[in-house]
Protein backbone atom coordinates (compact mmCIF):
# COMPACT_ATOMS: atom_id res chain seq x y z
CA UNK A 1 0.00 0.00 0.00
CA UNK A 2 1.22 3.38 -1.22
CA UNK A 3 1.16 6.83 0.58
CA UNK A 4 -1.13 7.73 -2.25
CA UNK A 5 -3.29 4.77 -1.34
CA UNK A 6 -3.62 5.82 2.38
CA UNK A 7 -4.18 9.33 2.01
CA UNK A 8 -7.36 8.11 -0.33
CA UNK A 9 -8.58 5.75 2.15
CA UNK A 10 -8.54 8.86 4.68
CA UNK A 11 -10.31 10.93 2.41
CA UNK A 12 -13.17 8.43 1.52
CA UNK A 13 -13.32 7.80 5.19
CA UNK A 14 -13.92 10.92 5.81
CA UNK A 15 -16.61 11.86 3.76
CA UNK A 16 -18.47 8.38 4.66
CA UNK A 17 -17.79 9.35 8.38
CA UNK A 18 -19.27 12.68 7.38
CA UNK A 19 -21.97 11.89 5.60
CA UNK A 20 -23.02 9.20 8.06
CA UNK A 21 -22.74 11.43 10.60
CA UNK A 22 -24.63 14.12 8.54
CA UNK A 23 -27.14 11.63 7.57
CA UNK A 24 -28.23 10.51 11.06
CA UNK A 25 -30.15 14.00 11.57
CA UNK A 26 -32.26 13.07 9.23
CA UNK A 27 -32.82 9.76 9.58
CA UNK A 28 -34.49 10.97 13.13
CA UNK A 29 -36.24 13.27 11.57
CA UNK A 30 -37.77 10.97 8.78
CA UNK A 31 -38.36 8.82 11.58
CA UNK A 32 -40.39 10.99 13.68
CA UNK A 33 -42.19 12.51 10.78
CA UNK A 34 -42.91 8.58 8.58
CA UNK A 35 -44.25 7.63 12.19
CA UNK A 36 -46.18 10.46 12.77
CA UNK A 37 -47.69 10.43 9.25
CA UNK A 38 -48.67 6.66 9.73
CA UNK A 39 -50.44 7.60 13.48
CA UNK A 40 -52.62 10.70 11.53
CA UNK A 41 -50.32 13.25 13.01
CA UNK A 42 -47.96 15.69 11.29
CA UNK A 43 -44.97 15.32 13.38
CA UNK A 44 -42.11 18.28 13.79
CA UNK A 45 -42.94 20.57 11.14
CA UNK A 46 -41.64 23.79 12.93
CA UNK A 47 -37.96 24.45 12.87
CA UNK A 48 -37.12 25.23 9.34
CA UNK A 49 -39.17 24.06 6.14
CA UNK A 50 -41.11 21.07 6.58
CA UNK A 51 -39.11 20.84 10.21
CA UNK A 52 -35.60 19.43 8.32
CA UNK A 53 -33.98 21.36 11.10
CA UNK A 54 -35.76 19.78 14.04
CA UNK A 55 -33.19 17.55 15.07
CA UNK A 56 -30.15 20.16 14.62
CA UNK A 57 -31.56 21.62 17.03
CA UNK A 58 -32.28 19.09 19.31
CA UNK A 59 -28.60 18.03 18.47
CA UNK A 60 -27.57 22.01 20.36
CA UNK A 61 -30.28 21.07 22.85
CA UNK A 62 -28.17 18.05 23.73
CA UNK A 63 -24.85 19.78 23.54
CA UNK A 64 -25.69 22.22 26.10
CA UNK A 65 -27.48 20.07 28.33
CA UNK A 66 -25.68 19.05 31.83
CA UNK A 67 -23.53 15.78 31.97
CA UNK A 68 -24.96 13.61 34.76
CA UNK A 69 -23.04 11.16 36.75
CA UNK A 70 -25.21 9.19 39.11
CA UNK A 71 -24.06 8.83 42.29
CA UNK A 72 -22.41 5.39 42.62
CA UNK A 73 -21.98 5.07 38.96
CA UNK A 74 -18.14 3.02 37.76
CA UNK A 75 -16.81 6.19 36.42
CA UNK A 76 -14.84 4.91 33.81
CA UNK A 77 -16.77 2.60 32.32
CA UNK A 78 -19.67 4.89 32.69
CA UNK A 79 -17.86 7.16 30.18
CA UNK A 80 -16.53 4.67 27.87
CA UNK A 81 -19.49 2.81 27.37
CA UNK A 82 -21.41 5.07 24.92
CA UNK A 83 -17.78 5.68 22.85
CA UNK A 84 -17.90 1.81 22.67
CA UNK A 85 -21.89 2.38 21.24
CA UNK A 86 -20.80 4.68 18.73
CA UNK A 87 -17.52 3.63 17.58
CA UNK A 88 -18.18 0.30 16.39
CA UNK A 89 -21.47 1.79 14.38
CA UNK A 90 -19.52 3.94 13.15
CA UNK A 91 -16.07 1.22 11.96
CA UNK A 92 -18.60 -0.69 10.06
CA UNK A 93 -19.30 2.01 7.48
CA UNK A 94 -15.50 1.28 6.08
CA UNK A 95 -16.10 -2.14 4.59
CA UNK A 96 -19.95 -0.98 3.23
CA UNK A 97 -19.45 -0.89 -0.78
CA UNK A 98 -21.42 2.00 -1.73
CA UNK A 99 -20.55 1.76 -5.03
CA UNK A 100 -17.63 0.23 -7.64
CA UNK A 101 -15.30 3.24 -5.86
CA UNK A 102 -17.48 4.27 -3.24
CA UNK A 103 -15.51 1.89 -0.50
CA UNK A 104 -13.02 2.83 1.60
CA UNK A 105 -11.30 -1.05 1.89
CA UNK A 106 -12.42 -4.03 0.39
CA UNK A 107 -11.15 -6.75 3.34
CA UNK A 108 -11.69 -10.31 1.63
CA UNK A 109 -13.61 -11.13 5.41
CA UNK A 110 -15.91 -7.96 5.28
CA UNK A 111 -18.71 -9.92 6.09
CA UNK A 112 -17.22 -11.52 9.28
CA UNK A 113 -15.78 -7.92 10.50
CA UNK A 114 -19.24 -6.47 9.75
CA UNK A 115 -20.64 -9.34 12.33
CA UNK A 116 -17.64 -8.81 14.60
CA UNK A 117 -18.22 -4.87 15.10
CA UNK A 118 -22.03 -5.18 15.82
CA UNK A 119 -21.25 -7.76 18.10
CA UNK A 120 -18.98 -5.51 19.55
CA UNK A 121 -21.37 -2.75 19.94
CA UNK A 122 -23.39 -4.72 22.49
CA UNK A 123 -20.44 -4.03 24.78
CA UNK A 124 -21.12 -0.85 25.18
CA UNK A 125 -24.59 -1.26 25.91
CA UNK A 126 -24.13 -4.09 28.85
CA UNK A 127 -21.51 -1.46 29.88
CA UNK A 128 -23.83 1.18 29.93
CA UNK A 129 -26.12 -0.70 31.61
CA UNK A 130 -23.61 -2.12 34.32
CA UNK A 131 -22.19 0.69 35.24
CA UNK A 132 -24.97 3.27 35.57
CA UNK A 133 -26.04 1.90 38.49
CA UNK A 134 -30.03 2.03 38.35
CA UNK A 135 -31.80 -1.39 38.02
CA UNK A 136 -33.63 -0.03 34.89
CA UNK A 137 -30.63 0.69 33.19
CA UNK A 138 -29.53 -3.06 34.51
CA UNK A 139 -32.06 -4.48 33.12
CA UNK A 140 -32.16 -3.26 30.20
CA UNK A 141 -28.01 -4.42 29.81
CA UNK A 142 -28.74 -8.07 30.77
CA UNK A 143 -31.75 -8.07 28.11
CA UNK A 144 -29.73 -6.56 25.22
CA UNK A 145 -27.00 -9.05 26.43
CA UNK A 146 -29.67 -12.32 26.39
CA UNK A 147 -31.17 -11.00 22.58
CA UNK A 148 -27.64 -10.17 21.15
CA UNK A 149 -26.97 -13.90 21.87
CA UNK A 150 -29.82 -15.30 20.48
CA UNK A 151 -30.11 -13.11 16.96
CA UNK A 152 -26.16 -13.40 16.52
CA UNK A 153 -26.96 -17.02 15.55
CA UNK A 154 -29.92 -16.41 12.91
CA UNK A 155 -27.65 -13.45 11.35
CA UNK A 156 -25.04 -15.29 11.26
CA UNK A 157 -26.52 -18.59 9.73
CA UNK A 158 -27.90 -15.90 7.46
CA UNK A 159 -25.17 -14.87 6.22
CA UNK A 160 -23.62 -18.15 5.75
CA UNK A 161 -26.01 -18.70 3.35
CA UNK A 162 -25.28 -15.63 1.58
CA UNK A 163 -21.20 -16.93 1.76
CA UNK A 164 -22.26 -20.15 0.57
CA UNK A 165 -23.82 -18.74 -3.04
CA UNK A 166 -21.95 -15.97 -3.35
CA UNK A 167 -18.98 -18.32 -2.51
CA UNK A 168 -17.23 -14.83 -0.90
CA UNK A 169 -16.79 -13.27 2.37
CA UNK A 170 -15.91 -9.86 0.51
CA UNK A 171 -18.57 -7.59 0.47
CA UNK A 172 -17.70 -6.18 -2.88
CA UNK A 173 -17.44 -9.64 -4.04
CA UNK A 174 -20.93 -10.84 -3.41
CA UNK A 175 -22.14 -6.92 -4.91
CA UNK A 176 -19.95 -8.19 -8.03
CA UNK A 177 -21.28 -12.06 -7.80
CA UNK A 178 -25.18 -10.30 -7.86
CA UNK A 179 -24.18 -7.89 -10.92
CA UNK A 180 -24.07 -11.36 -13.31
CA UNK A 181 -27.13 -11.51 -15.52
CA UNK A 182 -29.52 -14.30 -14.22
CA UNK A 183 -32.28 -14.48 -16.73
CA UNK A 184 -31.45 -13.62 -20.00
CA UNK A 185 -34.70 -11.56 -21.86
CA UNK A 186 -35.45 -10.64 -25.46
CA UNK A 187 -37.39 -7.04 -26.23
CA UNK A 188 -37.07 -6.06 -29.90
CA UNK A 189 -33.42 -5.62 -30.27
CA UNK A 190 -32.59 -5.26 -26.86
CA UNK A 191 -30.75 -7.41 -24.75
CA UNK A 192 -32.04 -7.40 -21.12
CA UNK A 193 -30.85 -9.45 -18.18
CA UNK A 194 -32.10 -9.72 -14.65
CA UNK A 195 -29.31 -9.64 -12.56
CA UNK A 196 -28.56 -12.20 -10.04
CA UNK A 197 -29.79 -10.41 -6.80
CA UNK A 198 -29.83 -13.33 -3.79
CA UNK A 199 -33.46 -11.25 -4.15
CA UNK A 200 -34.37 -13.51 -6.56
CA UNK A 201 -33.49 -16.95 -5.81
CA UNK A 202 -36.05 -18.56 -3.59
CA UNK A 203 -33.18 -20.19 -1.76
CA UNK A 204 -31.79 -16.89 0.18
CA UNK A 205 -35.42 -15.86 1.09
CA UNK A 206 -35.60 -17.67 4.21
CA UNK A 207 -31.70 -16.04 5.04
CA UNK A 208 -33.05 -12.86 4.11
CA UNK A 209 -36.36 -12.71 6.29
CA UNK A 210 -33.71 -14.63 9.34
CA UNK A 211 -31.26 -11.28 8.34
CA UNK A 212 -34.17 -8.97 8.62
CA UNK A 213 -35.58 -9.86 11.82
CA UNK A 214 -31.93 -10.17 13.50
CA UNK A 215 -31.16 -6.75 12.05
CA UNK A 216 -34.12 -5.50 13.50
CA UNK A 217 -33.32 -7.36 16.73
CA UNK A 218 -29.38 -5.97 16.40
CA UNK A 219 -29.54 -2.68 16.06
CA UNK A 220 -32.30 -2.81 19.42
CA UNK A 221 -35.67 -1.78 17.11
CA UNK A 222 -38.99 -2.19 17.81
CA UNK A 223 -40.35 -4.61 18.13
CA UNK A 224 -37.36 -5.73 19.55
CA UNK A 225 -36.47 -2.95 21.39
CA UNK A 226 -36.47 -4.86 24.46
CA UNK A 227 -33.36 -3.05 26.05
CA UNK A 228 -34.68 0.28 25.82
CA UNK A 229 -38.26 -0.29 25.92
CA UNK A 230 -39.31 3.03 27.53
CA UNK A 231 -42.82 1.57 28.96
CA UNK A 232 -40.88 -0.79 30.95
CA UNK A 233 -37.74 0.40 31.88
CA UNK A 234 -38.02 3.89 31.68
CA UNK A 235 -35.28 4.01 28.77
CA UNK A 236 -33.55 0.83 29.48
CA UNK A 237 -29.70 0.90 29.50
CA UNK A 238 -29.11 4.76 28.55
CA UNK A 239 -31.49 5.79 31.74
CA UNK A 240 -28.87 7.35 33.15
CA UNK A 241 -27.37 9.26 30.40
CA UNK A 242 -27.49 12.70 29.58
CA UNK A 243 -26.22 15.26 27.25
CA UNK A 244 -24.19 14.42 24.61
CA UNK A 245 -23.45 10.83 25.89
CA UNK A 246 -26.77 10.25 25.73
CA UNK A 247 -26.17 11.73 21.77
CA UNK A 248 -23.88 8.96 21.29
CA UNK A 249 -26.05 6.42 22.64
CA UNK A 250 -28.72 7.91 19.84
CA UNK A 251 -26.24 8.24 16.91
CA UNK A 252 -25.08 4.47 17.76
CA UNK A 253 -28.39 3.61 17.42
CA UNK A 254 -29.10 5.19 14.00
CA UNK A 255 -25.24 4.13 12.59
CA UNK A 256 -26.71 0.82 13.10
CA UNK A 257 -29.46 0.49 11.58
CA UNK A 258 -27.43 2.24 8.90
CA UNK A 259 -25.27 -0.28 8.81
CA UNK A 260 -27.72 -3.35 8.73
CA UNK A 261 -29.87 -1.71 6.08
CA UNK A 262 -26.89 -1.15 4.07
CA UNK A 263 -25.65 -5.02 5.20
CA UNK A 264 -29.64 -5.97 3.89
CA UNK A 265 -28.55 -3.96 0.59
CA UNK A 266 -25.77 -5.66 -0.26
CA UNK A 267 -25.97 -9.32 0.70
CA UNK A 268 -29.64 -9.43 -0.83
CA UNK A 269 -30.81 -6.69 -3.16
CA UNK A 270 -27.60 -6.71 -5.08
CA UNK A 271 -26.17 -3.48 -3.67
CA UNK A 272 -25.14 -0.87 -6.15
CA UNK A 273 -26.46 -2.78 -9.40
CA UNK A 274 -29.57 -2.04 -11.37
CA UNK A 275 -32.76 -4.40 -10.90
CA UNK A 276 -32.29 -4.65 -14.83
CA UNK A 277 -29.40 -4.95 -16.76
CA UNK A 278 -30.02 -3.27 -20.38
CA UNK A 279 -27.44 -4.54 -23.59
CA UNK A 280 -24.20 -6.67 -23.19
CA UNK A 281 -22.21 -3.65 -20.90
CA UNK A 282 -25.38 -3.32 -18.50
CA UNK A 283 -26.32 0.30 -19.24
CA UNK A 284 -27.23 1.95 -16.03
CA UNK A 285 -30.31 4.80 -15.85
CA UNK A 286 -29.01 5.85 -12.28
CA UNK A 287 -25.17 6.03 -11.58
CA UNK A 288 -24.37 2.87 -8.66
CA UNK A 289 -24.24 5.12 -5.99
CA UNK A 290 -28.25 6.13 -6.80
CA UNK A 291 -28.99 2.60 -6.80
CA UNK A 292 -27.30 1.90 -3.47
CA UNK A 293 -29.26 4.80 -1.80
CA UNK A 294 -32.39 4.04 -2.99
CA UNK A 295 -32.02 0.50 -2.19
CA UNK A 296 -30.63 1.53 1.16
CA UNK A 297 -33.46 4.39 2.15
CA UNK A 298 -35.80 1.85 1.17
CA UNK A 299 -34.71 -0.84 3.49
CA UNK A 300 -34.33 2.00 6.61
CA UNK A 301 -37.98 3.06 5.64
CA UNK A 302 -39.19 -0.36 6.46
CA UNK A 303 -37.10 0.11 9.95
CA UNK A 304 -39.31 2.37 10.57
CA UNK A 305 -42.39 1.33 8.85
CA UNK A 306 -41.91 -1.41 10.90
CA UNK A 307 -41.38 0.32 14.54
CA UNK A 308 -44.84 1.87 13.24
CA UNK A 309 -46.61 -1.04 13.32
CA UNK A 310 -45.27 -3.45 15.46
CA UNK A 311 -45.48 -3.43 19.24
CA UNK A 312 -43.20 -4.91 21.79
CA UNK A 313 -42.44 -8.55 21.36
CA UNK A 314 -42.86 -10.41 24.59
CA UNK A 315 -39.51 -11.13 26.35
CA UNK A 316 -39.51 -14.77 26.38
CA UNK A 317 -41.65 -14.70 23.35
CA UNK A 318 -38.33 -12.86 21.74
CA UNK A 319 -35.69 -16.32 23.15
CA UNK A 320 -38.46 -18.66 21.30
CA UNK A 321 -38.45 -16.32 18.07
CA UNK A 322 -34.11 -16.30 17.95
CA UNK A 323 -33.83 -19.99 19.26
CA UNK A 324 -37.09 -21.95 18.34
CA UNK A 325 -37.67 -20.30 14.90
CA UNK A 326 -34.58 -18.47 13.65
CA UNK A 327 -32.16 -20.87 14.45
CA UNK A 328 -33.19 -23.98 12.81
CA UNK A 329 -34.74 -22.16 9.95
CA UNK A 330 -30.66 -20.85 9.35
CA UNK A 331 -29.62 -24.62 9.78
CA UNK A 332 -32.38 -25.70 7.53
CA UNK A 333 -31.57 -23.30 4.80
CA UNK A 334 -27.90 -24.06 4.97
CA UNK A 335 -28.44 -27.82 4.73
CA UNK A 336 -31.08 -27.00 1.76
CA UNK A 337 -28.14 -25.30 -0.03
CA UNK A 338 -25.07 -27.68 1.27
CA UNK A 339 -27.61 -30.89 -0.46
CA UNK A 340 -28.49 -28.15 -3.89
CA UNK A 341 -24.73 -27.80 -3.79
CA UNK A 342 -24.12 -31.39 -3.86
CA UNK A 343 -26.80 -32.39 -5.99
CA UNK A 344 -25.30 -30.08 -8.52
CA UNK A 345 -21.92 -30.93 -7.92
CA UNK A 346 -23.16 -34.89 -8.36
CA UNK A 347 -24.55 -34.52 -11.19
CA UNK A 348 -21.59 -32.40 -12.85
CA UNK A 349 -18.84 -34.85 -12.02
CA UNK A 350 -21.31 -37.59 -12.13
CA UNK A 351 -20.95 -39.82 -8.97
CA UNK B 1 -48.35 -14.92 12.14
CA UNK B 2 -46.14 -13.67 8.83
CA UNK B 3 -49.49 -12.53 7.15
CA UNK B 4 -51.21 -10.53 10.13
CA UNK B 5 -47.64 -8.35 10.43
CA UNK B 6 -48.19 -8.01 6.86
CA UNK B 7 -52.15 -7.36 7.31
CA UNK B 8 -50.81 -4.35 10.10
CA UNK B 9 -48.37 -3.24 7.76
CA UNK B 10 -50.58 -2.53 5.33
CA UNK B 11 -52.97 -0.45 7.75
CA UNK B 12 -50.16 1.80 8.82
CA UNK B 13 -48.73 2.00 4.96
CA UNK B 14 -52.70 3.08 4.17
CA UNK B 15 -52.67 5.45 7.09
CA UNK B 16 -49.54 7.42 6.00
CA UNK B 17 -52.02 8.88 2.95
CA UNK B 18 -54.51 9.73 5.14
CA UNK B 19 -56.19 12.99 6.24
CA UNK B 20 -54.43 14.27 9.60
CA UNK B 21 -56.15 15.48 12.81
CA UNK B 22 -53.52 17.73 13.92
CA UNK B 23 -54.80 21.48 13.96
CA UNK B 24 -52.16 23.39 13.90
CA UNK B 25 -53.44 25.69 16.27
CA UNK B 26 -51.96 29.25 16.56
CA UNK B 27 -51.77 29.46 12.66
CA UNK B 28 -55.28 27.22 11.96
CA UNK B 29 -58.36 28.67 14.20
CA UNK B 30 -59.89 25.88 16.33
CA UNK B 31 -63.38 24.94 16.01
CA UNK B 32 -65.11 24.73 19.36
CA UNK B 33 -68.92 22.92 19.86
CA UNK B 34 -71.74 25.60 19.23
CA UNK B 35 -72.59 25.05 22.53
CA UNK B 36 -68.87 25.60 24.12
CA UNK B 37 -68.88 28.42 27.12
CA UNK B 38 -65.85 30.58 26.58
CA UNK B 39 -65.79 34.20 27.57
CA UNK B 40 -68.97 35.99 28.45
CA UNK B 41 -70.50 38.43 26.14
CA UNK B 42 -73.15 41.09 27.09
CA UNK B 43 -75.34 41.68 24.83
CA UNK B 44 -77.85 44.64 22.87
CA UNK B 45 -81.44 44.50 21.78
CA UNK B 46 -81.64 45.52 18.06
CA UNK B 47 -82.18 48.99 18.59
CA UNK B 48 -78.84 48.91 20.36
CA UNK B 49 -80.10 49.42 24.18
CA UNK B 50 -78.58 46.82 27.03
CA UNK B 51 -80.20 43.68 27.20
CA UNK B 52 -78.66 44.06 31.17
CA UNK B 53 -81.18 45.43 33.29
CA UNK B 54 -79.28 45.29 36.56
CA UNK B 55 -81.21 42.43 38.40
CA UNK B 56 -77.91 40.85 39.97
CA UNK B 57 -79.13 37.16 39.54
CA UNK B 58 -76.28 36.16 37.59
CA UNK B 59 -74.26 37.49 40.43
CA UNK B 60 -76.30 35.73 42.89
CA UNK B 61 -76.75 32.91 40.78
CA UNK B 62 -72.32 32.28 40.46
CA UNK B 63 -71.21 29.80 42.16
CA UNK B 64 -67.50 31.17 41.91
CA UNK B 65 -68.70 34.56 43.12
CA UNK B 66 -67.14 36.30 39.83
CA UNK B 67 -69.70 38.53 38.81
CA UNK B 68 -70.13 41.77 40.49
CA UNK B 69 -73.15 43.94 39.14
CA UNK B 70 -74.03 47.43 40.47
CA UNK B 71 -77.22 48.66 39.28
CA UNK B 72 -78.62 52.49 38.94
CA UNK B 73 -81.49 53.97 37.77
CA UNK B 74 -82.23 53.78 34.10
CA UNK B 75 -82.19 57.60 32.86
CA UNK B 76 -85.80 58.52 31.22
CA UNK B 77 -84.15 60.59 28.87
CA UNK B 78 -81.42 58.88 27.76
CA UNK B 79 -82.27 54.83 28.30
CA UNK B 80 -79.42 52.69 28.81
CA UNK B 81 -81.84 49.56 28.91
CA UNK B 82 -85.35 48.69 28.39
CA UNK B 83 -85.69 48.10 31.83
CA UNK B 84 -86.40 50.26 35.13
CA UNK B 85 -82.17 49.79 35.77
CA UNK B 86 -79.56 49.36 33.71
CA UNK B 87 -75.93 48.06 34.99
CA UNK B 88 -73.62 50.96 35.44
CA UNK B 89 -70.86 48.32 37.03
CA UNK B 90 -70.49 45.04 35.35
CA UNK B 91 -67.41 43.54 36.12
CA UNK B 92 -66.58 39.68 35.61
CA UNK B 93 -63.46 38.16 37.07
CA UNK B 94 -62.12 35.88 34.27
CA UNK B 95 -59.79 33.85 37.19
CA UNK B 96 -62.78 32.90 39.29
CA UNK B 97 -65.23 32.37 36.56
CA UNK B 98 -65.63 28.85 36.04
CA UNK B 99 -67.87 29.18 33.26
CA UNK B 100 -70.08 26.64 34.03
CA UNK B 101 -72.54 29.27 32.09
CA UNK B 102 -75.08 29.63 35.65
CA UNK B 103 -75.33 33.20 34.83
CA UNK B 104 -76.88 32.91 30.87
CA UNK B 105 -79.74 30.64 33.02
CA UNK B 106 -80.18 33.04 35.09
CA UNK B 107 -80.36 35.60 33.06
CA UNK B 108 -84.30 36.39 33.02
CA UNK B 109 -83.08 38.84 29.83
CA UNK B 110 -80.61 36.94 28.18
CA UNK B 111 -78.23 39.68 28.03
CA UNK B 112 -75.19 37.57 29.48
CA UNK B 113 -74.40 34.55 27.18
CA UNK B 114 -70.72 32.77 27.11
CA UNK B 115 -69.08 33.20 23.69
CA UNK B 116 -66.39 31.28 22.12
CA UNK B 117 -63.11 33.09 22.93
CA UNK B 118 -61.48 30.83 24.88
CA UNK B 119 -58.10 32.83 24.61
CA UNK B 120 -58.12 34.73 27.71
CA UNK B 121 -54.30 35.08 28.72
CA UNK B 122 -52.51 38.31 30.19
CA UNK B 123 -49.57 39.33 31.74
CA UNK B 124 -51.37 40.94 34.79
CA UNK B 125 -53.98 40.00 37.11
CA UNK B 126 -55.85 43.00 37.08
CA UNK B 127 -56.21 42.75 33.28
CA UNK B 128 -58.07 39.61 34.25
CA UNK B 129 -61.57 41.32 35.82
CA UNK B 130 -63.23 42.23 32.70
CA UNK B 131 -65.23 45.17 32.78
CA UNK B 132 -68.34 46.49 30.82
CA UNK B 133 -66.82 47.60 28.35
CA UNK B 134 -65.02 44.88 27.54
CA UNK B 135 -67.96 42.43 27.83
CA UNK B 136 -70.24 44.39 25.92
CA UNK B 137 -71.50 43.85 22.45
CA UNK B 138 -70.79 46.42 20.26
CA UNK B 139 -73.54 48.96 19.18
CA UNK B 140 -75.16 47.61 16.29
CA UNK B 141 -74.62 51.26 14.13
CA UNK B 142 -71.11 51.73 15.37
CA UNK B 143 -68.56 51.88 12.71
CA UNK B 144 -66.39 50.26 15.46
CA UNK B 145 -64.20 47.06 13.88
CA UNK B 146 -63.82 44.38 16.89
CA UNK B 147 -61.88 41.77 15.90
CA UNK B 148 -63.43 39.56 18.62
CA UNK B 149 -67.20 40.48 17.78
CA UNK B 150 -66.52 40.07 14.26
CA UNK B 151 -64.27 37.39 14.48
CA UNK B 152 -66.72 33.95 13.38
CA UNK B 153 -65.86 33.47 16.56
CA UNK B 154 -69.07 35.11 18.29
CA UNK B 155 -71.80 32.73 16.39
CA UNK B 156 -73.77 30.93 19.17
CA UNK B 157 -76.72 29.14 19.11
CA UNK B 158 -78.74 31.10 21.83
CA UNK B 159 -82.74 30.80 22.80
CA UNK B 160 -83.35 34.67 21.77
CA UNK B 161 -86.07 36.22 24.40
CA UNK B 162 -88.40 38.12 22.13
CA UNK B 163 -89.30 41.07 22.94
CA UNK B 164 -92.58 41.88 25.43
CA UNK B 165 -95.17 42.72 22.50
CA UNK B 166 -93.42 39.05 20.77
CA UNK B 167 -94.60 37.55 23.47
CA UNK B 168 -98.02 36.68 23.54
CA UNK B 169 -98.06 36.16 19.39
CA UNK B 170 -95.38 33.86 19.89
CA UNK B 171 -97.26 31.58 22.85
CA UNK B 172 -99.99 31.90 20.41
CA UNK B 173 -97.80 30.78 17.42
CA UNK B 174 -96.75 27.81 19.25
CA UNK B 175 -100.45 26.68 20.71
CA UNK B 176 -101.17 26.79 17.15
CA UNK B 177 -98.32 24.53 16.12
CA UNK B 178 -99.18 22.14 18.65
CA UNK B 179 -102.62 22.19 17.56
CA UNK B 180 -101.93 21.61 13.71
CA UNK B 181 -99.31 18.73 15.50
CA UNK B 182 -101.70 16.83 17.02
CA UNK B 183 -104.28 16.93 14.31
CA UNK B 184 -102.22 15.40 12.16
CA UNK B 185 -100.35 12.84 14.59
CA UNK B 186 -96.65 13.74 14.76
CA UNK B 187 -94.96 14.66 17.68
CA UNK B 188 -94.98 18.37 18.72
CA UNK B 189 -91.02 18.55 19.57
CA UNK B 190 -89.10 20.80 17.29
CA UNK B 191 -85.39 20.95 17.61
Amino acid sequence: MTATDIGWSVVKLLIIVGCVMLAVPFMVLAERRFIAFMQDRLGPNRVGPAGLLQTIADGIKLLFKEEIVPVGADKPIYYLAPMLVMVPALCTFVVIPFGPNAQVSDLNVGVLYILGLASLGVYGIVLAGWSANSKYALLGGLRSSAQMLSYELGVGLAVVVVVMLTGTLSLRGIVEFQGEPLLPLRWGAMELSIPRWLLFNPLAWPALFMFLVGGFAETNRAPFDLPEAETELVAGYHTEYSGMKFAMFFLGEYASVTTASAMVTTLFLGGWNPPLLIGQDGFRILPPLAWFLLKLLSVIFIFIWARATLPRIRYDRLMQLGWKLLLPMGIGNVALIALYDAWKLSSTVGF
Amino acid sequence: MVRDILRSMKVTFRHMFAPKVTIQYPDEPVKVAPRFRGRHILRRWDDGLERCIGCHLCSAACPADAITVIAEDNPRDNPVSHGERYAKVYQIDLLRCIFCGYCEDACPVNAIVLGHVFEMSAYRREDFIAEKEDLLEPHPKSFVKDTFFDSDLYKRSYLPVPAEADREGLIESRQRELQQALQKGTPPISL
